[in-house]
This record gives C-alpha cells, sequence and structure tokens, in this order.
C-alpha cells in the first residue's frame, strides 16, 4: 500500500502548457486557471504562462479569472497548449449571475444562483457579507450571532453547506448563529428559494453553499497572516493560512482565535453580554492519482458567545439601560458571563472523485457533529443538546454532447441528544433520510432548460419519557425543479418553476420548556405535518461595457406555513409560543440591480440594489414575522490603482449605503419598525508589496436604528444597532 | 525569502499555540446573587451569603442555584426603583416560589448595577 502510494509521485504525467494574454496581445500575469472539477488553482507567472502537470480530463470545467478582465468557462478538449485572450472588464456583475463563472450548484443561467467571494480583509464578519446579496438580510444582535435570511425565510428554511456537509446546529432558534467562521472559505453560492434538488428539497427558502478556498499548485509554500480589530467591540480576530503541494499532494491548514467585548451603542454605551470567543482550525488534504482525487477535511470550531438582552421579565416593558454598560473594563468584559452558549462543532468529510472524459462520479461522506450547552446559571446549563448528523452523497454526472445528467442521492442519519442540564427543551430522538434525484440540464448556443426530480423519504422517531405518547412518522414527498433560459444579443431571460416540501423540526414537533435565548417558554405541537412551497422565478439581464442591469421578480406560495405565535400565557416569567401552521403564506418581490460604470471615469463604479418584498397570510391581515424591510443598497468604488505614494499603493476607496425603508408589515406580535440610512466608508490600500490594509468606519454618520429582524428587535422597544466604529484590518500574504 | 517563509511559519505555530494554551487559571466560582420577580421589568432585590457579603461562592452559589433553594430575608429589602420585600422566605423551594434567585450579571452604569 505505501509503495502504490510513493508510485504516485513518482508517475510523470503529461503536462498541458498554456499562456494567457489580453486583446493587445500581452502576457498576462497572475491569471488564475481554476480546474473546477479537480478543485485545483493554477496561476501564470510573469511572461503569462501556466502548466499544469497532471493529466486533464476531457470535459473538465476551467474558469480563467482576473480581477478586470473578462473571465472565461471552457470544457477542456485537447491536450495541446492553450492560448487564451482575456478582454478588459467594464461592468463586473458576477455576483448576480452575469459574469462567466462555474457553479457548484448548477448553471447559474437555469437557476437562480448568485455567488459572493468571501474575502474577510474587507468586511467585518462573513454574514454580513452576504448581506450586500440582494434579498439576503441577517437576523443579529452584534457580530456574535448572525444567521442569514433569504427572501424572508430563515432557520430550517435556508439549508447550509460547507464543502458538501449539511450543517445542522440547531438553527431553528434564532440565537443560534451560523456555526463557522469565514476562515478558510474561498466562496458562497446561494440558490433563493426552493430550486435546491441535488442538495435536498427542504431548503425552501433558499441554500447557502459554503466552499473553501481551492488547493493551489504551487512550487513553494504560500500563506497569510490577518489581523481585525475594532474600537466598538474592541474585536481583535487573527487567523493564519498555509498552502503547501507536492506534485499530487495538496494540503491547506488555516487557524483562527478571535476575542470580542460588548458593542457600543450610538449612545456610548455597550450592549451587555454581546460578546464572544471563536477558536477555529481547518484541514483539507487533497491527493490525485490519475483520474482519481481524495480529498479529506478536518474543522473545529468552539464558540463561547454572550446572549445579549436577556431579562426575565415583559421585553417591551424593560429599559435599554436594564440590558446595557455605560463603559467597559476590558479587564473583565472579554469574559464570559451569563446567559452564554458554549457551542463545539467537529467536521469531517472526505470526498471521493473520479473523472473520466464525460463521467464524474463524486462520493461525499460527511460526519458533523454540534454541541450546544446553554448556561444561564453559574452551576447548571440550563440545556446541554448534541447532534450526531452523518451523510451519505453519491453523484453522477454525465455529459452527453449539449445535456448534462446529474443522479445521485443523499442519505442521513441524524440523532438528537440531551446532555446534563435543568431543562430538555427538545427530547432525544432521531431522524434518517434518504433522497434520490435526477436532473439533467440542455445547453445549445443560446437556448438552455433544465429539469430535476427529487423524492424523499424522511422518519423521524422519539421513544423519549418527556413525550406523553412515542413518535415515529415518516414523511414524504417529491420536489422538483425546472428552468429555461433564452439569450438574444446581451439580453438573456430566465425562468425557473419549483416545488419543495419541508417536513417539521424537532423543536417545531416536540419543544416544552423555556428557551433562555429567545426570553420564551416554546411548545411544539406533534400533529404538526408537512409544509409545502411551489415558486415562480424571473430573471432579465441586460449589459454592455458601462451597464448591467438585471430584474429579478418571483413569487412564492408556502401551504401549511410552520410558524411560531405568542399566547396571552406566562410560565416563570417568560410568554409562552406555540408552534402551529398556516393555511397558504404568499411571499413575492422584486429584487433589481444596476451597475453603472461612466465611460469617462474608467475607475468609478456605481453599483445599486434594490429588494422589495412582501410576506400575506391567508387566515389574517397580519404579515409573516421577521420579514426584512424594503431596501436600496448604494455601493460607489473609486479604484485608485494608479495611485501610489512612496511605498504606499492605493487599492480603492469605497462609500456603502444602504436605506431600509419604513416596514409596515409586520407579525401580530411585532412592531412597526421606522426608515432609516447606515453609511460606511472603505479605504484599501497595500502597505508593502505583500502587506494590505483596510480602514473602515462604520455607520458613519452614527444612526440608531434597530432592524425590523434584529434579533433584539422586541426588546426595550428595539436595542440598536453598533453606532460608529472603525474597522482596522491588515494581511500579511507570503 | 526561504528563510523568512520557515520563520513566519514558525511564528504562526507559535502564536496558535500561544493562543490555544493561554487559559486563565481555575479559581472558585464566586458571583453576587439577587432575589427576582419576573413581573414587568424584573424586579431585583440584592441578598447576601451566610456570612453577610455580597458574593456567593462555590456550594453557597450551587445551593443558591438550585430548585429548592429558600432564602430568609430577615429585614426589608428595597430594589434600585424602591420596591419593598418583606422579611419572609422567598427562593423557588419557598411558599414564595414566584420569586427567583439569580446569580447572573447584569450590566452596570455610573458605578451601580441594574438588577
Amino acid at each position: 500500500m505505501l509503495s502504490l502510494f510513493i508510485m504516485s509521485f513518482m508517475i510523470l504525467y503529461s503536462q498541458t502548457n498554456g499562456l494567457v494574454l489580453d486583446s493587445d496581445g500581452n502576457p498576462i500575469d497572475r491569471v488564475d486557471i481554476f480546474l473546477a472539477d479537480e478543485n485545483i488553482l493554477y496561476r501564470t507567472n510573469q511572461a503569462g504562462e501556466f502548466y499544469i502537470r497532471q493529466e486533464i480530463p476531457i470535459n473538465s470545467y476551467m474558469h480563467i479569472s482576473k480581477s478586470g478582465y473578462h473571465s472565461k468557462v471552457c470544457k477542456y478538449k485537447t491536450s495541446k497548449d492553450l492560448e487564451i485572450t482575456l478582454e478588459k472588464l467594464h461592468v463586473d456583475l458576477d455576483e448576480v449571475g452575469v459574469a462567466e463563472t462555474v457553479y457548484k450548484l448548477g448553471s447559474s443561467k437555469l437557476t437562480n444562483i448568485e455567488k459572493k467571494r468571501i474575502n474577510g480583509l474587507y468586511y467585518n464578519s462573513m454574514v454580513e457579507s452576504i448581506t450586500e446579496l440582494t434579498g439576503v438580510d441577517m437576523i443579529s444582535s452584534g457580530l456574535g450571532i448572525q444567521k442569514v435570511v433569504v427572501r424572508g425565510l430563515s432557520g430550517m428554511r435556508v439549508v447550509t453547506y460547507l464543502n458538501g456537509m449539511k450543517i445542522n446546529n440547531q438553527q431553528w432558534a434564532n440565537d443560534h448563529g451560523i456555526g463557522f467562521t469565514d476562515l478558510g472559505l474561498g466562496e458562497v453560492e446561494l440558490i433563493k428559494g426552493s430550486s435546491a434538488l441535488k442538495y435536498g428539497g427542504e431548503a425552501i427558502g433558499g441554500l447557502l453553499y459554503f466552499k473553501d478556498q481551492p488547493f493551489s499548485s504551487i512550487e513553494k509554500t504560500e500563506g497569510f497572516v490577518s489581523t481585525k480589530f475594532n474600537n466598538s467591540s474592541y474585536l481583535s480576530s487573527n487567523q493564519f493560512g498555509l498552502k503547501w503541494n507536492r506534485k499530487n499532494l495538496y494540503i491547506n491548514l488555516y487557524g483562527q482565535y478571535a476575542i470580542s467585548s460588548d458593542y457600543r451603542l450610538p449612545n456610548n454605551d455597550f450592549l451587555f453580554n454581546s460578546r464572544f470567543k471563536q477558536d477555529a482550525v481547518k484541514l483539507s488534504i487533497a491527493h490525485r492519482y490519475k483520474k482519481i482525487q481524495n480529498i479529506f477535511r478536518f474543522q473545529l470550531h468552539t464558540e463561547i458567545t454572550g446572549i445579549p438582552a436577556h431579562i426575565h421579565g415583559d421585553p417591551e416593558q424593560v429599559d435599554l439601560i436594564d440590558v446595557t454598560s455605560s463603559s467597559l473594563d476590558l479587564s473583565n468584559d472579554y469574559d464570559d458571563t451569563r446567559p452564554t452558549q458554549f457551542i463545539n462543532n467537529q467536521l469531517f468529510i472526505y470526498e471521493s472523485n473520479y473523472i473520466n472524459d464525460n463521467l464524474k462520479f463524486t462520493f461525499h461522506a460527511g460526519h458533523f457533529k454540534n454541541n450546544l450547552v446553554e448556561w444561564e446559571k453559574w452551576t447548571k446549563p440550563g440545556f446541554d443538546l448534541t447532534i450526531r448528523h452523518t451523510r451519505l452523497n453519491p453523484n453522477v454526472r454525465y455529459h452527453l454532447d449539449n445535456l448534462v445528467f446529474n443522479i445521485g442521492s443523499s442519505f442521513g442519519v441524524l440523532e438528537n441528544i440531551n446532555g446534563e442540564g435543568d431543562d430538555k427543551l427538545v427530547p432525544d430522538a432521531s431522524t434518517m433520510n434518504i433522497g434520490p434525484y435526477l436532473i439533467f440540464d440542455y445547453e445549445k448556443d443560446n437556448i438552455g432548460f433544465n429539469a430535476g426530480l427529487r423524492y424523499d423519504d424522511k422518519r423521524i422517531a422519539s421513544q423519549d419519557e418527556i413525550l406523553t405518547n412515542d413518535y415515529d412518522t415518516i414523511f414524504t414527498n417529491t420536489s422538483f425543479s425546472s428552468g429555461a433560459y433564452y439569450k438574444y444579443s446581451d439580453h438573456i431571460f430566465r425562468v425557473t418553476y419549483s416545488g419543495a416540501f419541508r417536513a417539521p423540526d424537532l423543536a417545531e414537533l416536540f419543544s416544552n420548556g423555556v428557551h433562555h435565548g429567545t426570553n420564551r417558554y416554546e411548545i411544539g405541537d406533534p400533529a404538526l405535518n408537512i409544509e409545502y412551497s411551489d415558486q415562480i422565478d424571473l430573471k432579465y439581464q441586460w449589459s454592455n461595457n458601462h451597464i448591467g442591469i438585471v430584474a429579478n421578480p418571483y413569487i412564492q406560495y408556502i401551504s401549511d406555513f410552520i410558524t411560531i405565535n405568542p399566547t396571552d400565557s406566562l410560565i416563570s416569567g417568560n410568554r409562552v409560543y406555540n408552534y402551529s401552521q398556516l393555511d397558504k403564506v404568499k411571499i413575492s418581490g422584486i429584487e433589481m440591480n444596476l451597475h453603472y460604470h461612466p465611460h469617462q471615469l474608467h475607475d468609478l463604479h456605481i453599483e445599486q440594489s434594490y429588494s422589495f418584498l412582501q410576506t400575506m397570510t391567508k387566515s389574517s391581515d397580519y404579515g409573516l414575522a421577521l420579514t426584512p424591510a424594503n431596501s436600496v443598497k448604494t455601493k460607489v468604488l473609486l479604484d485608485l490603482n494608479s495611485l501610489s505614494f512612496s511605498n504606499i499603493r492605493l487599492d480603492h476607496l469605497s462609500l456603502y449605503h444602504t436605506y431600509k425603508f419604513k416596514q409596515e408589515s409586520f407579525a401580530e406580535y411585532e412592531e412597526l419598525t421606522q426608515d432609516y440610512n447606515v453609511i460606511s466608508i472603505q479605504l484599501a490600500l497595500k502597505l508593502l508589496d505583500r502587506l494590505s490594509a483596510v480602514f473602515s468606519i462604520n455607520n458613519l454618520l452614527n444612526e440608531e436604528y434597530s432592524p425590523h429582524i434584529s434579533r433584539v428587535r422586541g426588546v426595550a422597544g428595539g436595542v440598536p444597532n453598533p453606532g460608529r466604529f472603525l474597522n482596522v484590518n491588515l494581511k500579511y500574504e507570503f | 525569502m526561504k528563510k523568512l517563509n520557515y520563520f513566519l511559519v514558525a511564528t504562526i505555530l507559535a502564536a496558535v499555540f500561544t493562543m490555544t494554551s493561554c487559559k486563565k487559571d481555575d479559581k472558585e466560582v464566586c458571583h453576587e446573587c439577587h432575589i427576582a420577580l419576573p413581573d414587568k421589568s424584573e424586579t431585583a432585590w440584592d441578598i447576601t451569603n451566610s456570612s453577610g457579603e455580597e458574593e456567593f461562592c462555590g456550594e453557597e452559589l450551587e445551593d443558591a442555584e438550585s430548585s429548592s433553594y429558600i432564602y430568609t430575608v430577615t429585614e426589608i429589602l428595597v430594589s434600585d426603583d424602591g420596591d419593598t420585600l418583606f422579611p419572609g422566605e422567598y427562593g423557588p423551594g419557598s411558599a414564595n416560589s414566584q420569586y427567583e434567585i439569580h446569580c447572573e450579571e447584569h450590566g452596570e452604569h455610573d458605578g451601580h448595577d441594574h438588577k
């Protein structure tokens, strides 16, 4: 076995050489040549050349990209040397699917997939960066607890994948954050709505697929160290990363340590217990042997997160002064207090790929362990929940002329186990899920369509003593998605119709206890049944060298929508909330993007996005809870690449403005939220050749606002988001 | 350059080691506690331990947070908001079980606690 392993390093493979030029025939250096199926990144040298030492299977997707140039996607067809020409780019709309790129989740022409590069240097947090996408918001209380909202839906309806493994971390509650940081991540893909067949019919609100940075084909070890600091919560977040490659073996290693105290409000008080600590280590190893690639990934993420704005009385009756401090004592105010969540996430992934011309076989095996312990007292936890989730995903992709078939299945086993705690909010229970699917895509010239079908069988069982009766129920249903696009000149039209379902979650079925993170006594209903979603999504896009426009109207109906509503009762000072189902919910809206690049000012980019969303319930005049307010987001970016002072080279100066409209559509127990403006500015520069620095002033006007979907919107009339603060991010690459 | 890279790698690993090994010494956990009435805005009265001190430590803290704890008030207590609590037995194990014992911390303003 060992000798076989050593032999694999000694085999000399065929080599592919390539050259990347601009439209004037000049070589372009540092162009990314990304082999998407192999997840390996190559880069051109100063002469614009690149060398791929390994055999590239026919039909492998290659993504050629560099900032400032039109990216290209091509299918590898020949072993002859490659010559690629990249044209100068004026309008970059890759985040809304205009630019050519490779998507993990399918063809963006046929499905509403959006992509966001994750570069922690420019953002305070990963979730915050994702909210720049149209139609995406976040439920948060500071930087510690943050979770993504897609077109007004969140929690169990927005499914999160990390490198092919579904993340289940008690995401039913708004005080349970996303469960990992931007450490080692390269980009995230997002499907809005219920079109994500391959990754589960339960994603009726959307699917987030986070991908690590690719492995790199490099001659010497590369890496970085980075640090972030802000003067709001005195955050200190430090990361390192290393990439190593010898012949067929690739290793990526990352680590992070972050501490943050309580964040500063616009009135200069601090939101008590909004503090957090995060540690993470991530290791990825890949090995290629001819047409077979094996990848192993491990990630450990621990988090100690305070639950701010915790009160025992009526949240609306308390005063802001009851949940804040007038000053910070940094010798104590980084330490955990109560109530606090202790989170330990361990993720193991094994991925095997066999690529042979028209065929790609992928096998994913993942195991995710999430331990969430919530402490309100000092000497005994309130609850101690562990999820163990194992999942297997075989998939075969086959190219037949202009057709691409994907056939596969997912098998999942999930256990929910209670440890020692005062309460047992959710009982010991298990779920088993099998979900075979078939998807085909057809694309030729300027037209394409796709269709897919998925059948899910999910069994939920619990014999926990806290239940009156044992529970054993099987939920089955079929999900489907179909889409078509047509390209006429610079105009692209696309329509997608999808139907999906979601079985109730353990918390929705069985909850019975105080949930300190939300100040609620929550009661589930074992009689809850499946909720069904139907969605139509249209997209029109047009761009030329100076302007790009995207319009994306959609409508979604969800029947038997599972919701949680307050009652008049109080238990232990906590209001009782019951889970129930609404007959029908209608979610509709339009998202638009505009990117303008004035011809006379080549370095100026103006991007604007509009998100208008309306939720209606058939049975009442009220809207859905936690519906984000309509918004207009504007980014003005001035590229300063041409300017330098001494050794300092300016990169860009940007201004980011968010306007949130007044939210007049709200649930029975919510209140109207006023409109607000938030402005942030950012200056990015290179202090040295390898040292990048970003200085940002967030909430420049020190606006006092509490977003409608803030986790602490209902406390003290709305606990404000952070006031004006300075952020300094540094990154040294070697 | 290669030397620099090895130096950086060593620095990173040292930093990680330092970060993960830098833990505070174990010490006895002590916290202030109060009787809390979870009414509209949670009225709170500070209490003292068996020695008359503000902080409850170790087993005494564990007892105070237990579901059978009874605290005996011997003199009238006055909350920050001016509400009074008359002498008697309070806590989850007492006849006045609607009065809870909380030992969690709250933010401070101008040198005084809010509950």
